[in-house]
């Protein structure tokens, strides 16, 4: 059987289980181990499975994806983002569309310490929503925003994704957390000139600013404040490891929860099951991405990838254009965790052939799949909305978000041309 | 007047056993961590082994949950043909999926009870307190064996009952009247 053949019948598999809703990680894993099997004898194949499964969830540097997980379900359930968006709305509330604007603001606070984007969009939602509606907001501007905001989740650290990107890659985790900063903090900006140019002629006028009530409003978000500086600055600094600063974060969030009456011991528990279920499900892709990379390196897709896409002649950044839209389609059918954990390891040989900085392509390929998440036709963060605020149809989320998906573009092509925008801030980590 | 809360089915009660065990064991692998942190960087003194131990014991707690996604249906996985497809395919398509789930939890199973018992030939042990590996190991394969049986009870379900697999990954509900009634 050649070796086209195989990868040929191994992709056909891959993706026809997945469409056939098996696991993705179950499919990744038997098509690794089938694969390798039809090369090598299916009792060398079926040996992987004494090794790589058990080296995959004890591994340590992994431990930090349950705690950063466990932080982001702690904040959600300490009331949090209710404070955030408070503030948001007692200092920008007084712009004309001051309600959107905070609900931006909002967001990227909760995405400082929460590392999911569907989270963020659940939990906004909730808050923001109702709020905006209230004030005279269209379904269409409302939701567009909180589904965009939510995005965030993925690219302001802690973010979940960007910790699984390093693992895969075997980049320092600290350091894509801190190249997240900037273009966390640009994308903010730039959703927020979204809100005021696109939707800005039919945004209702603000409330009256009053300096004593914005005063008061930063007394509810001294937590996420804490939270954010604890676990980026010690990062940062190198005063301790991620695994440290997401478990500390976890720890610090619950003590926090406790010490404001916001959280019970049941709802600890509960917040501790959601972690595991969610975490469990990271893990299994996880695994089956490790057998499949056997299939690949047996197979030497990456290399004759590397090979192909180098061969085209569309230049560096043709090429680089090519992978990201190759990304872009796939985030349209795929969950954006589970494309990071199959997708990179097939390109990221052709990146670092091109010379791309690996820190930087982290950040860029974030962005490009958080692009799939507010994108038709699977488009998470406008299901998880559209799940909760249940009259507004999904045509008119995925028509409200349009415009950030248009803003999204522009700052993937600012931070292509300006990659020290995005590895400024880690070069001067300790 | 509202209905109280329907008593969930002894399978449905024992998975939330399980993973409230598991769940406990996370956080306390997470203080565990803390601890040791503060330890090592405040008074020099860290938690013997608590790289090996903590790495460990997650292993066997990520394996009990497994046990739970195979019940519950939460791994990550595509949904776009199953929300397009009359009720009778879906049917076929869960059947399918949880089959191919089955087969994958069996093969694991098996071969990580050849390395759970190779583990206690070997005298594998952590670095600092010389724990032996196997009891870890042990835990792991008991927690892929209840996958095994929970995952069968699923495709049971969808089998026999027609249960679907997002039965579990519904918002929680208290969110929804919330956002839609103002």
């Amino acid at each position: 059987m050649s070796n086209e053949f195989l990868t040929f019948a191994g992709f056909a598999a891959l993706f026809g289980m997945m469409i056939l809703r098996v696991p993705v990680g179950v499919a990744m894993g038997l098509v690794g181990i089938g694969g390798f099997g039809a090369i090598v004898g299916m009792g060398p194949a079926l040996n992987l499975l004494t090794q790589s499964p058990i080296s995959t969830i004890t591994d340590f540097n992994l431990t930090l994806i349950p705690f950063f997980v466990l932080m982001g379900v702690l904040a959600t359930n300490s009331g949090m983002s209710s404070e955030l968006f408070g503030a948001g709305r007692a200092w920008l509330g007084g712009f004309k569309g001051g309600l959107g604007l905070a609900s931006v603001g909002a967001c990227a606070g909760f995405a400082a310490i929460c590392g999911s984007s569907v989270a963020t969009a659940a939990t906004m939602t909730k808050i923001a929503y109702p709020e905006m509606r209230k004030t005279g907001y269209s379904e269409e501007a409302s939701t567009g925003i909180i589904a965009a905001g939510g995005t965030l989740g993925i690219l302001i650290p802690p973010s979940v994704v960007l910790a699984i990107y390093g693992f895969i890659t075997e980049q320092d985790i600290g350091a894509l957390f801190i190249a997240g900063i900037i273009p966390g903090i640009l994308a903010v900006f730039m959703y927020m000139a979204t809100v005021r140019l696109w939707y800005g002629s039919d945004l209702p006028k603000g409330e009256p600013f009053n300096i004593a009530t914005a005063l008061q409003s930063l007394k509810g978000i001294w937590a996420v404040a804490l939270l954010f500086i604890a676990v980026i600055m010690s990062i940062y600094f190198g005063i301790v490891t991620a695994t440290e600063a997401a478990a500390a974060g976890a720890f610090l969030t619950a003590v926090i929860g406790f010490a404001r009456g916001r959280l019970t011991w049941k709802t600890l528990l509960d917040s501790m099951v959601e972690a595991l279920r969610t975490s469990v499900a990271i893990y299994v892709v996880l695994i089956g991405a490790t057998l499949f990379g056997y299939f690949l390196t047996i197979t030497q897709v990456p290399q004759n990838l590397t090979q192909y896409l180098l061969d085209l002649g569309a230049g560096t950044y043709g090429t680089l254009l090519l992978i990201m839209l190759m990304f872009f389609v796939m985030g349209c059918f795929l969950d954006a965790m589970a494309m990071i954990i199959l997708m990179v390891p097939i390109v990221f040989p052709v990146v670092t052939a091109m010379g791309f900085d690996p820190i930087w392509f982290g950040i860029i390929i974030v962005m490009t799949v958080e692009l799939g998440l507010i994108t038709p036709p699977v488009g998470m963060n406008v299901f998880v909305i559209n799940s909760i605020a249940s009259k507004v149809s999904l045509t008119t989320i995925f028509k409200g978000v349009l415009p950030f998906v248009v803003t999204d573009v522009l700052r993937l092509l600012l931070l292509i041309a300006f990659p020290a925008l995005v590895l400024f801030l880690p070069s001067g980590m300790h | 007047m509202s209905q109280p809360p329907a008593r969930p089915d002894p399978v449905t009660r024992a998975i939330l056993l399980i993973e409230r065990i598991a769940a406990v064991i996370l956080g306390l692998v997470t203080v565990l961590i803390v601890v040791s942190a503060i330890g090592r960087y405040g008074f020099a003194r860290p938690v013997p082994d608590v790289f090996d131990v903590s790495r460990l014991v997650l292993g066997v707690a990520i394996a009990w949950g497994l046990a739970s996604l195979g019940f519950r249906g939460n791994h990550i996985k595509v949904d776009l043909l199953a929300q397009a497809v009359p009720r009778p395919v879906l049917r076929l398509i869960n059947f399918f999926a949880w089959a191919v789930l089955l087969f994958f939890t069996a093969l694991l199973t098996w071969k990580i009870w050849e390395r759970t018992m190779a583990a206690m030939g070997s005298g594998d042990t952590t670095m600092e307190l010389r724990l032996d590996h196997w009891p870890f190991f042990l835990g792991i394969w008991l927690g892929l064996l209840a996958a095994l049986f929970t995952t069968a009870i699923r495709l049971w379900l969808i089998a026999a009952r027609g249960r679907d697999l997002t039965e579990f990954e519904s918002i929680e509900p208290d969110l929804i009247p919330e956002a839609n009634d103002r």
